[in-house]
Formats: C-alpha cells, structure tokens, sequence
C-alpha cells in the first residue's frame, strides 16, 4: 500500500534525493555503500582466536551469509561497492583473500576464500560507519600445532655477526627480533618453542643440531637474512636440510608463504649443505628474510613491520606443512 | 565541528592518478557540501610523480657519510634517502640541519634539525614507509598542497584537506581550504583513520553534524 512513509523509504533505496524542509540534498549518494573491507586476526571475547573481516557501509543494509566450497559467501543486497572490486590478499593463515564484486544493481557478492574449514559468526554495529563483522575461528590452525615442537634458531650470535648491511645493521642482531615474534606467534597457538639462544653469543652449529635433538623437534627454523658480495641482490630464499625428512617441502611452504607476506623477490629454495649436521628425523631450514646487504631491504629489515610479517610467513608455512602432514597420514590409512 | 567519519579504501594510486578525479570518484556519492574530505599527504605525493627508485639516485660521499651518524632523525637512514633530502633543501641548510641536531641532543633537546633543515624533510619517507608497491620507494612530501585542496573545492564542492598523520598520533595539517578550522580536525584524525599496513584508506571523510543527522534519519528508516 502506497504511504508517505514507503515512498520515502522506496525513493532511499532507489537512490533519489531526500526532500526534506530546506530543499533537496544528495544524501549518501542515494543507497548505502561499501566503503572499506578489512580483516585482523583478534582474540575474541571468549579468547577465541578469530580472523576478523569488517565490512564497513555508509548505512546498514540486508545481507545473508552462506558456507561454499572453499570458502564463505556474503551476499548483500539495496548496496554499493564504493571501493575498488577484485580481490584483498589476506594470507593469514586460514583466511587466503576476499573478494568483493558488484553483480548487479544494488547487488554485491563477498567471497572469502578460506584455507581449512572454519565456523563463523557475524554481527552488524550500528552507528558511522555501519559495520558488518564476520569472526572465523581459527581453531582448525591451534588444534593442528598445539603441542608441536618448534626449535627456533636465531642465526650467528656474539663474534659470528652474519651478513652485514651497507650502512651497519647485523644479521646477529636484526634475527632476533624476528625469532622472538615466531616464538611468541608460534605459543600464542599452543606450540612448545625452544629458543637457541636469547642473547648475543656465539653457538657452534653441532650445539645448535644438539638442542634440537633434545627436546625432539618437530621442525627446526633459523632464521637468517641473504647476504652477498653483488649489492643488487635481493628477496627472500628458504634453504633445506638435504635429507630426504619433509624439509624440501617445508622449505617450499614456508618460501611461498614469505613471498605472499613480504612481496619481495622470490629466490627460490636450495639445499643448505650446512644443515646436514641435523638429526635425520627432524625436518630443518633456514629462512633467508630478504638480503641485508641490499640497500633497500637493510631499511626494510629495521622495521618493525618486517620483522613481524616474516615471522607470520614462516608460521603459515609451518601450518601448511603440518595440515599436508596430516592430510597425507589420513591418506596412507 | 564533526560528528562522523569514514575512511574509503581506494585503488593503488599511482602517479597516472590525478588526486582530484580519484577524490571525486570516491567520494562523490558520500560526502556532502558542509562535510570535508582528508587526504593523505603520501598519495597527493604519489600521484606528483613523488615517488623516486633508489636507481634514480646517486648519494655522494656526504649522504654516505652522514648515514653512518647515530641518532638520524625521522625517516632518512639509507644513503638515497639522505641524498635527495639534500637536494631538497640543499647541502649547506642541510649541515646546517645536522650541527642543530647535535647542538640540540647536548642540551637534550629534539627537533632541531627539522626547525632547521625545513620542515618539508619530515615528509620524506625512506624505503620501507610507504606502503606496497612503493616500499621501494623514496617519497617525497606533496608539492603545491594548497592548489590541490583548493582544486578539490573547485570540481567537488567540498572542503578538503591534506593530512600527514603519524601511528603516535601526531596530526599536521599540510593545507585546508578556506574557512576550514585546521587545528579543529587533530582530534579527529590523531588515531590515524587513514589506516596502516593493508589498510589502504587514504581518503577520510569528516561527516558534518547537519549531514550525520540526516544519515542517522536514514539509518532509522531503513
């Protein structure tokens, strides 16, 4: 039935100027609209550890939200995209990218695309901007490393200072606060994580091959930085322990997912000779963040945004070889 | 006054974009004459043309010097970085920059270099500052800031200004439109809506209280 009311309320979605007493006024651009999409991985109220995407609107607006294959559907509805469509890299772990596409006339499609299965809750905050928070829980990722072994080995220590940057950074020094955030993000899903060393001193590479034995790792992670006589080398690289115990394909994991965090150039992966000295059983490499005697990526190595997405990286390739672990036991039954 | 704002995630912008078709695109069906529109200063840079490649640049052998002093100030620590802020300002003011700095630490004072080296070398962002693709970058601080926010006014109808906000909260005003009451906005910006990381929202808009009522009115109906 035809009252002022709906009329108002029709002439809002369909995106006409509100009248209203002092004249006519272009009002949010007619309909709501999507203006910023973002996730975070967050502790939930309950210390749940959820991936957090936001999508945030000029005015709320209906939505329904469906499991796929692979991933999340968000279908909106009497809404505009007002940012660029295509796709968000996320790469956190469980969240691979979302994408977002405007299908039609006050239609839009959200994609999440997730790597391992993940129950979700949504709740839409009223108020400006209107927020449409969707929590995935990442207890796929804590159930599959809790209680793994992790030795984390921050390179070179006291007079072995590594590679060293054109202007003065160490290798020595720039590891440590990249291992000591793998530790934290690595306890953080109930690994147990041993430190090589926690402080600047030199470790000889057997002791090193030895702590790792100890407390039977379940992978062994040093963390390096390249370094090279040719000041126009740069990227990451992964080298591997050459026994034939996963650590290729840890190495393979753990590259690939640096690359996606890091965004620098791919060096690939390569046997490390030097790892040979480490017990057969436990799959080992060394991580090479960026080069550090590059001049841009000496820069890049004293930031603290480096240092904590090249630990993220190695976690995630972590998670990757340990889900293709258990893929592959439940395959051999 | 303000009563809401919203951050609006925009392309990559690059120096292909004219900042004012990109203000325009994004906010043209969101803001409203009464509202104003913040921009930050690293993407006008950008879209001038800013943004320099570490190639592009030979440091001499004073950039390489002075990179080696501790206590470098702001963003300029690799040779590059220093160099082209020389170029900016010029060798000597440059020194002259250096020599306060030390002077300043003795008396246990900060800041001085900036005060007088320019201020306009605070908006240098070495390598790593800016983010991707232009990490890689050296980029410099926008030019002819006034003539952009006015240009903005002129095609939009709405007031704008460029911010250059830093994660501690540390707002400057680059330039604002006529009768926009900058120090006014540093309440409003201080936790950085523009965002960091992956949050690519270098587009604000401040929602005047006359337009947030209306907002508010529609939110309700709907």
């Amino acid at each position: 039935m035809f009252n002022l009311k709906n009329f108002r309320r029709l002439m809002l979605l369909n995106g006409s100027m509100y009248m209203c007493g002092e004249g006519a006024f272009l009002l949010l651009g007619n309909r709501p609209r999507i203006t910023n999409l973002w996730s975070k991985i967050v502790d939930g109220e309950n210390r749940e550890w959820l991936s957090r995407v936001v999508v945030e609107s000029t005015l709320p607006y209906e939505y329904a939200l469906k499991e796929i294959n692979g991933g999340i559907l968000l279908e909106c509805s009497g809404v505009e995209v007002n940012m660029p469509e295509g796709k968000l890299e996320v790469n956190d772990g469980l969240l691979r990218d979302i994408n977002i596409a405007q299908t039609g006339h006050g239609s839009v499609r959200i994609q999440m695309s997730l790597e391992y299965p993940a129950v979700y809750k949504h709740a839409v905050y009223k108020g400006f901007p209107s927020r449409l928070v969707i929590g995935l829980d990442r207890s796929f990722i804590t159930g599959l490393m809790s209680g793994k072994k992790i030795v984390v080995d921050p390179g070179h220590g006291g007079k072995d200072f590594g590679g060293r940057g054109p202007v003065s950074l160490l290798e020595k020094n720039v590891v440590m606060p990249i291992a000591v955030n793998l530790e934290n993000v690595l306890k953080r899903i109930g690994a147990k994580v041993t430190l090589t060393r926690s402080s600047d001193k030199d470790i000889s590479g057997e002791e090193r091959a030895a702590l790792a034995l100890n407390v039977n790792a379940d992978a062994y992670i040093s963390i390096h930085t390249g370094a090279s006589a040719d000041s126009g080398m740069e990227g990451a690289a992964t080298l591997y322990a050459p026994h034939d115990n996963g650590s290729a394909r840890l190495a393979l994991y753990i590259q690939e997912e640096i690359i996606k965090k890091l965004k620098v150039r791919d060096r690939g992966t390569a046997g490390q000779p030097g790892l040979a000295r480490m017990d057969k059983r436990i799959p080992a490499v060394e991580v090479e963040v960026v080069t550090i005697t590059n001049i841009v990526e000496e820069v890049f190595l004293r930031g603290l945004t480096i240092q904590e997405r090249a630990a993220e990286g190695i976690l995630n390739g972590l998670i990757k070889y340990f889900a293709s672990d258990r893929l592959n036991a439940k395959g051999d039954k | 006054m303000i009563a809401g704002r919203i951050s609006i995630r925009t392309h990559v912008i690059t120096e292909k974009d004219d900042i004012v078709d990109v203000v325009k695109k994004y906010t043209g069906k969101i803001a409203s004459p009464g509202d104003i529109v913040a921009i930050a200063e690293s993407v006008v840079a950008i879209s001038q043309g800013r943004a320099i490649l570490p190639d592009a640049v030979k440091p001499g052998i004073l950039a390489k010097i002075l990179c080696h002093f501790p206590g470098k100030e702001g963003s300029l620590a690799a040779p590059p970085s220093i160099q082209v802020a020389m170029e900016e300002v010029g060798a000597a003011r440059f020194l002259l920059g250096v020599a306060a700095a030390g002077l300043g630490r003795l008396i246990g004072r900060r800041g001085d270099f900036f005060r007088v080296a320019g201020r306009q070398l605070a908006l240098i962002d070495d390598f790593a500052g800016t983010m991707w693709p232009f990490d890689r970058h050296i980029v410099l601080g926008p030019k002819d800031t006034q003539k952009v926010v006015d240009r903005i006014k002129q095609v939009t109808g709405i007031d704008a200004v460029i911010t250059d906000i830093n994660d501690i909260g540390k707002v400057d005003i680059l330039a604002a439109t006529d009768g926009v009451d900058a120090d006014a906005l540093t309440s409003y910006l201080k936790d950085n809506p523009h965002g960091n990381d992956d949050q690519q929202t270098p587009i604000v808009v401040l929602i005047s209280p006359e337009n947030m009522s209306r907002i508010n009115a529609a939110a309700q109906q709907g």
